[in-house]
């Protein structure tokens, strides 16, 4: 008798032991599964499509469907990104097409105005000559926003010295500083960054052309550079005439010009391709400024690559 | 859309007989992807404010709703995954693990969750902040912004939607600064993250894309300019 009671008792707890370890195995495989299912997730955000076996198993059956919305995105996104790239192509072939007329036009203009003319034609050559250089000032501002187009600024970023950067933007201005006796000063460095020559250097002649722009006659525009660990920050500053405390978030966005400065010509498009140039290789911008005594415009650079 | 918004938001300590109202009717609205500043002298209520926010403090009454979830409703587990899932916190005195090198403290949130870390998501977010040499030192041989930059990492190294920064750059000069916040906002902008940072100092809030000023418990400044907008 007793040896039965001992039989049973042995038998039971063999069996809860084997159940108990059969669950244990089931929870581990299960959290496997589970784990492997969330790396497979986090793959398909990223937007990865990944390799699949064609078997039976629930895993290549998931992975499959899981390929399929990834593509199935991917293609919605690719439509949309045709369908832009076709009326982006449209606005840079019409502004390019329209310049050479325009340039011919100023050049046809400026010949007439050289001839032995009476007073009312020299005048209204002199109209033709004003009229096309306002044209021509509007085109050029036309291709600069088509650039601002997302897709267009396509940035390299390598390593190069601030330095020269720095020179080529201050070229871009020189005439125009030049023309109203402002003093461009240049501060010496020898610092690295990681940028894309030429869209920084677009960027920062953006900006260097605000500041000769609304900076009277006979005044100062000091280009300095300051290194910090991990950014570089040219900072560009001017004794010009200032931004407002609320539009100084405003001046970066699109389009956006401030209604003291309607007399200047522009479109609002400099500052938002700086900050565009600037935020896509890794930095950023600051503006700091108060009005009737100047601007401090400082543009971060990271230093290594990101 | 709004990620992060608080309905009402009351906070009270009872220090004996007087009441002391640290929070008085808060209503926060926060947009996916930006970087907010709250502005206010200390006692102003501006940490506790972010301490509800993060779900590390229980209001008086009010809602706290984060990205459509009412946070305030949650059970004290909930809360908790909630928390390490979701949000990343930096604090002013960086709260390193003295005995874990660089790497470890940066990947301690994820093996929190039991998930095995995603390497070259973090090897991508060591190098951002400038960390690669210093990976396997230990937080006591790092300076003030390094370990600042250590403690981004680590708020970062979950992918949460949210990073909530508590006077980030208190204990570091203007320079080191700078640059830290310079770090927060560029990675911010790189994987999308919404920041709130508190500050005291209006020269840090300015790297912000957007400024609250908080006074005595109440908002009186600044643009919370998407309250009418939505709901």
């Amino acid at each position: 008798m007793d040896r039965y009671i001992v039989l049973v008792a042995v038998i039971l707890v063999g069996c809860v032991v084997v159940c108990l370890f059969l669950k244990r195995y089931y929870q581990k495989r299960m959290e496997a599964v589970y784990q492997a299912m969330l790396q497979k997730l986090d793959k398909a955000i990223g937007g990865e499509v990944q390799d699949t076996v064609y078997d039976e198993s629930m895993e290549a059956a998931v992975v499959e469907r899981l390929n399929r919305v990834v593509q199935i995105s991917g293609m919605n996104q690719g439509k949309a990104e045709q369908e832009r790239d076709i009326i982006k192509s449209l606005i840079s072939d019409i502004s390019h097409q329209v310049r050479t007329p325009v340039t011919n036009i100023m050049l046809y203009a400026g010949l007439l105005q050289e001839q032995d003319l009476d007073s009312d034609s020299m005048r209204l050559a002199d109209k033709i000559q004003k009229q096309s250089d306002k044209l021509d000032f509007f085109m050029k501002e036309l291709v600069k926003s088509s650039y601002a187009e997302q897709e267009m600024i396509s940035i390299h970023p390598e390593k190069i010295s601030v330095e020269e950067i720095l020179n080529t933007a201050c070229q871009m201005v020189e005439l125009a500083a030049v023309k109203k006796k402002i003093n461009i000063v240049l501060e010496e460095s020898g610092t690295l960054c990681f940028a894309d020559k030429k869209w920084t250097t677009e960027a920062l002649g953006n900006v260097l052309d605000n500041a000769v722009k609304y900076s009277p006659e006979n005044s100062k525009v000091t280009v300095g550079v300051i290194p910090y660990e991990s950014f570089v920050c040219i900072q560009v500053k001017d004794q010009g005439i200032g931004i407002r405390e609320e539009e100084q978030g405003m001046v970066f966005e699109r389009f956006y010009r401030s209604k003291d400065v309607s007399g200047e010509p522009g479109f609002g498009i400099g500052l938002y391709l700086a900050r565009e140039v600037f935020s896509k290789q890794g930095g950023y911008v600051k503006i700091k400024s108060e009005i009737g005594k100047g601007t401090i415009v400082q543009l971060y650079l990271s230093c290594y690559e990101v | 859309m709004n990620i992060l918004t608080t309905q009402n938001l009351k906070k009270q300590y009872d220090m004996g007989e007087i009441q002391v109202k640290a929070l008085d009717g808060i209503n926060l609205f926060v947009r996916e992807g930006e970087f907010l500043a709250i502005v206010g002298t200390s006692g102003s209520g501006k940490s506790t404010l972010l301490h509800m926010l993060g779900g590390l403090d229980v209001p008086t009454s009010g809602k706290v709703v984060v990205d459509g979830k009412d946070i305030s409703k949650m059970t004290k587990d909930e809360l908790t995954i909630f928390r390490r899932r979701k949000i990343g916190f930096v604090f002013q005195n960086y709260n390193l693990l003295p005995l874990m090198n660089v790497y470890e403290n940066i990947v301690l949130p994820i093996k929190l969750d039991g998930i095995r870390p995603d390497r070259d998501y973090v090897e991508q977010i060591i190098t951002l902040l400038g960390l690669k040499e210093k990976k396997y030192a230990m937080p006591d041989q790092l300076s003030g912004g390094q370990q600042q930059r250590v403690a981004l990492a680590r708020a970062l190294a979950t992918k949460p939607a949210i990073i909530l920064a508590d006077e980030p750059t208190g204990n570091l000069d203007s320079r080191t600064s700078q640059d830290v916040l310079g770090l927060m906002k560029t990675t911010g902008q790189r994987f999308g993250q919404t920041i709130v940072m508190i500050t005291h100092n209006d020269e840090i809030a300015q790297m912000a894309g957007r400024i609250i000023r908080l006074e005595d418990g109440k908002i009186c400044g600044g643009e919370n300019r998407y309250a009418e907008s939505e709901e």
